[in-house]
């Protein structure tokens, strides 16, 4: 069963930088890509997430059951970008970065 | 001091605590020590009215500073103002120095700050340049008035508008300009800082690492820090940025989330998240769905994905889920709620609502697929890793519909192949494969099953077919290889069975095309002999027994597939003229064992009866020179097969040799008593036991715990629901009286101890031999249904037995499994034939 209680596991789609209405093939392209970035042996952390990202999404059938079954518990991570996600970033306005700096 | 000047010091004297009397030069001293700086002022003051000494100047200064200190602390800071300028005053000591610069920018008195540089007098260079660097941020931030008060060619006057050009070049966004504005802000310029700074800040959205390193190379508490302190929060990755937030001030965060493009009407949720960072645990999934409702105004369909996915650990938010963030379909709520119900471990109720959703998702078009994953996931959910048997057919049911609806599941097929096969349904497990075959004709997994279950059935010719076509797939497939052989072994049972000795001939020589091993193809050679009776045949026969090296060995091997063949196996056991009356070696037993080893379960009648004629020789050899490992092997391979006479003659010399070994102390109770041993040891082998429990406890060896705790502390009686119902110790006394107490709890006990074997053996002495015989074949060779069955049977005629003590009350209902057991009739197979035709 994927993303059983008490694991916490960030979003696979996330991970490997696609969108939740990509194809096997832009999956399996995209974890192609991440493990050549990070192979085991220079980060086996990033790895071993990318390799567990793709196990969850690489095909119809796993999405799906991901998309039924999965509740695994958020971590800030996963908070923080769902409420970010559409924050763009900006140049700071004069007003602010002055206030900053301590004018009245 | 000289000796003139401490003579006219005032001869005032104070009594000390101790009686002794102190000077008020020692009194004041003592007090700024001890931190009384209002009191040292006063004493200091009244000193200097005698004779304006330095060091009693210092010491006034000194509680001066203190007692500014200790206002500032307490964010008095215009009072701490007016006593480091009462310090600078009577003290005669430079204005400028210490925190007072400080204090002057918190307390917003820019003006005066920036007055410093005029007001001085004249400073050394070093000063200057240090104070006009700590008033950049002044400077730079400060009405053109105040200003105007510096000398013209102050630094931060001609700087300045370079640095404002600076900041609004960074406030446009316009790289290309700020570098401009930067460059003619000179390396020794008092906003030198802002040269980095600002060009961080650019960056700080697109190229975070380059900002990074620009930030790092911004020192500490420079005249910007409040600004580097927002960069360098900026550049963090992932959620360090968050915690970095809280420790910012009000401004500071804002200009953060400015920059990060929070918009305003989610920075409270974002200080929410920050908080969750800052504790560093990953945030429980209910405060987190909590808090998105709570703040859901504007939030993007990310944060609603997640709440959704979050719902299962706040399944009563639903409504509020659907308020916020639009509509949840049927099947979805569903699921939501059979989530919810696994989530608190109450399974009935997830499977409840899993088929709902299964319902609702097959009505849809495009939901089959749903459906199907539920549908397994159910199974899983409720049978899991164990018997599916054991379950009813509804569990069952569920894999078959999931095909169903998603028939290009291989594995789901293999799944449902194998359930049947393993509760020997044939039939069921046939049918099951052609609608693999037919989806997955060129799988070899798929067809490596096919061979098993073709076998199962005694179907030779399919299984060679089958494995054949799998080697033309998979062509190094040794498994494949080694079925063929096989199967071409069996048939040439079969066909010997039937007296077709040729045929059978033909098949033996089939199968020494694939069989690879030398212990196989003697085999072979052996079923050559059996094949036929004649002298050429009994030569062969001979050869092969010689070929396998020893009588035990052979006659193991020979008796073996004289059963197989349907053939009694002493008489040719004399054909081969093999003599069993000498004491076998010990590499032949060993060998015994490991063939015994590789039998499998439906075998077991048949060991039984070859173990018949072999008991004898092997319980000789128990004296054999062993070492530890072999005999514990040994051992292990009895126990397994609950051959237990054998066992206590093996284990009771591993006990003899190797007496500190708890294994052994095990091994021989266990086959003196079986595992009913509680009710039937004594009590110094119970207190030897205890021992061997404790050695294997300091040893380490938990298997061998686990196992003695078993056998005499059953896990049945210790851990029972409500131990009120054990109270009564005194009938454990009198292991008949709880026998009869409650026969099929106990029975059940032995099963759930593993010792299935252990309760036929008991219940063949007890049950009649005609109605063992039924039960035995009605069970098809399947060792737990018979288990099971003699359990029903015992409980029956329990209360009828003799010594039956209480026959009046009714036996508590037996823990059973979720569902009760299918009762299909067991499918004929030949390969069990055999056994129980004899």
């Amino acid at each position: 069963m994927i993303g059983r209680k008490g694991c916490s596991m960030i979003d696979p789609y996330r991970v490997l930088g696609v969108a939740l209405t990509a194809g096997d093939e832009a999956i399996r392209a995209a974890y192609l890509a991440a493990i050549r970035e990070s192979p085991p042996e220079r980060d086996r952390e990033r790895f071993e997430s990318v390799r567990t990202a793709y196990e969850a999404i690489c095909n119809c059938r796993r999405r799906i059951a991901h998309e039924l079954f999965d509740h695994s518990s958020p971590t800030v991570d996963d908070v923080l970008i769902a409420i970010s996600s559409d924050f763009v970033p900006q140049c700071p306005t004069e007003r602010r970065l002055l206030r900053v700096l301590g004018a009245k | 001091m000289s000796t003139k000047n401490r003579t006219s010091a005032p001869r005032t004297r104070c009594s000390g605590a101790s009686g002794t009397s102190v000077s008020p030069d020692s009194r004041a001293r003592a007090v700024l020590e001890a931190g009384g700086y209002r009191e040292a002022i006063e004493l200091y003051k009244g000193l200097l009215k005698q004779e304006r000494r330095s060091e009693w100047l210092d010491g006034l200064a000194a509680s001066y500073a203190g007692r500014a200190d200790e206002l500032a602390s307490k964010g008095m800071l215009p009072e701490a103002l007016v006593v480091w300028r009462n310090r600078s005053s009577l003290c005669g000591k430079p204005l400028a120095e210490g925190p007072y610069v400080e204090w002057l920018l918190r307390a917003g008195e820019h003006h005066a700050a920036l007055g410093l540089l005029t007001t001085v007098g004249d400073l050394p260079a070093t000063t200057r340049t240090d104070l006009e660097t700590r008033l950049a941020a002044v400077a730079l931030t400060a009405p053109d008035s105040a200003l105007a008060q510096l000398e013209a060619d102050s630094p931060l006057r001609r700087h300045r508008a370079a640095a404002l050009a600076a900041l609004a070049a960074c406030c446009g966004g316009d790289s290309a300009d700020l570098d401009e504005q930067l460059r003619a802000i000179p390396f020794r310029s008092p906003y030198r800082d802002l040269r980095l700074i600002l060009k961080a800040l650019l960056l700080a959205g697109g190229n975070a690492s380059r900002a990074g390193e620009l930030i790092a190379r911004v020192p500490a508490d420079g005249p910007f820090e409040k600004l580097a302190a927002v960069v360098r929060a900026g550049v963090l990755p992932g959620t360090r940025w968050l915690s970095a937030l809280l420790d910012l001030d009000e401004d500071g965060r804002l200009l953060l989330l400015e920059i990060k493009g929070c918009p305003e009407n989610r920075r409270s949720l974002l200080l929410d998240v920050a908080e969750f960072a800052k504790v560093g645990m990953p945030p429980a999934p209910a405060r987190v769905v909590e808090l998105l409702l709570r703040r859901n105004r504007n939030l993007p369909a990310t944060a609603a994905r997640l709440c959704r996915r979050l719902l299962p650990y706040a399944d009563k938010r639903l409504d509020e889920y659907r308020s916020a963030f639009g509509p949840l379909g049927a099947a979805e709520g569903e699921s939501i709620l059979a989530l919810a119900a696994e989530l608190r471990r109450a399974p009935e109720r997830s499977e409840r609502h899993w088929l709902r959703a299964v319902v609702l998702f097959s009505t849809r078009e495009s939901a089959p697929l749903q459906a199907a994953l539920i549908l397994r996931h159910l199974f899983d959910l409720i049978v899991g890793n164990d018997d599916a048997s054991d379950f009813d057919d509804e569990c069952t049911g569920w894999l078959e519909r999931s095909l169903e609806l998603d028939p290009e599941d291989r594995d789901t097929h293999l799944k449902l192949i194998r359930i049947h096969r393993q509760a020997q349904d044939l039939k069921a497990a046939r049918a099951a494969m052609e609608t693999a075959l037919a989806r997955f004709a060129n799988d070899s997994a798929v067809l490596l099953e096919a061979v098993e279950i073709a076998l199962a059935g005694n179907a030779f010719k399919k299984a060679v077919t089958l494995a054949k076509r799998l080697l033309e797939i998979d062509p190094i497939n040794s498994q494949a290889r080694a079925v063929i052989g096989q199967a071409h072994l069996s048939h040439a049972r079969k066909q010997i069975r039937a007296g077709r000795p040729d045929m059978a001939v033909k098949e033996l020589d089939l199968a020494d095309e694939w069989l690879a091993s030398p212990n196989e193809r003697r085999l072979s050679k052996l079923l050559r002999g059996l094949s036929a009776s004649d002298a050429r045949a009994t030569a062969l026969l001979r050869e092969a027994v010689a070929e396998l090296g020893g009588h035990l060995l052979a006659s193991f091997h020979l008796m073996f597939e004289s059963i197989r063949i349907g053939r009694p196996g002493t008489a040719e056991l004399q054909r081969a003229a093999i003599s069993l009356s000498g004491t076998p070696v010990d590499r032949e037993v060993l060998a015994v064992m490991q063939a015994i080893n590789v039998l499998g379960e439906s075998e077991k009648r048949a060991l039984g009866t070859v173990l018949d004629t072999l008991r004898e020789p092997l319980k000789y050899a128990a004296d054999g020179d062993f070492s530890e490992s072999e005999r514990i092997s040994i051992c292990e391979t009895l126990l397994r097969r609950g051959e237990r006479m054998l066992l206590l003659a093996y284990a009771d010399v591993g006990l003899q040799r190797w007496p500190e070994r708890p294994v052994f102390v095990y091994l021989t109770t266990f086959a003196k008593h079986g595992p009913a041993a509680l009710f039937a040891m004594s009590a110094r082998e119970k207190a030897a036991l205890e021992r061997a429990l404790e050695k294997a406890s300091r040893d380490g060896d938990q298997r061998t715990v686990l196992r003695i705790r078993e056998l005499i502390e059953p896990a049945d009686f210790a851990q029972g629901d409500d131990p009120d119902d054990f109270v009564d110790l005194d009938a454990f006394d009198h292991p008949g009286e709880a026998l009869f107490e409650n026969p099929r709890a106990l029975l059940e006990m032995m099963i759930s101890l593993g010792n299935e074997q252990g309760l036929i053996n008991m219940a063949r002495d007890i049950v009649s031999a005609g109605e063992f015989r039924r039960l035995e074949l009605a069970a098809g060779g399947d060792r737990r249904k018979l288990a099971r069955m003699l359990i029903d049977h015992l409980v029956e005629v329990a209360p009828r037995l003799p010594a039956a003590r209480s026959p009046d009350k009714a036996a508590k209902p037996a823990p059973r499994a979720p569902r009760s057991p299918r009762n299909k009739e067991p499918v004929p197979d030949d390969r069990q034939k055999g056994l129980f035709d004899d």
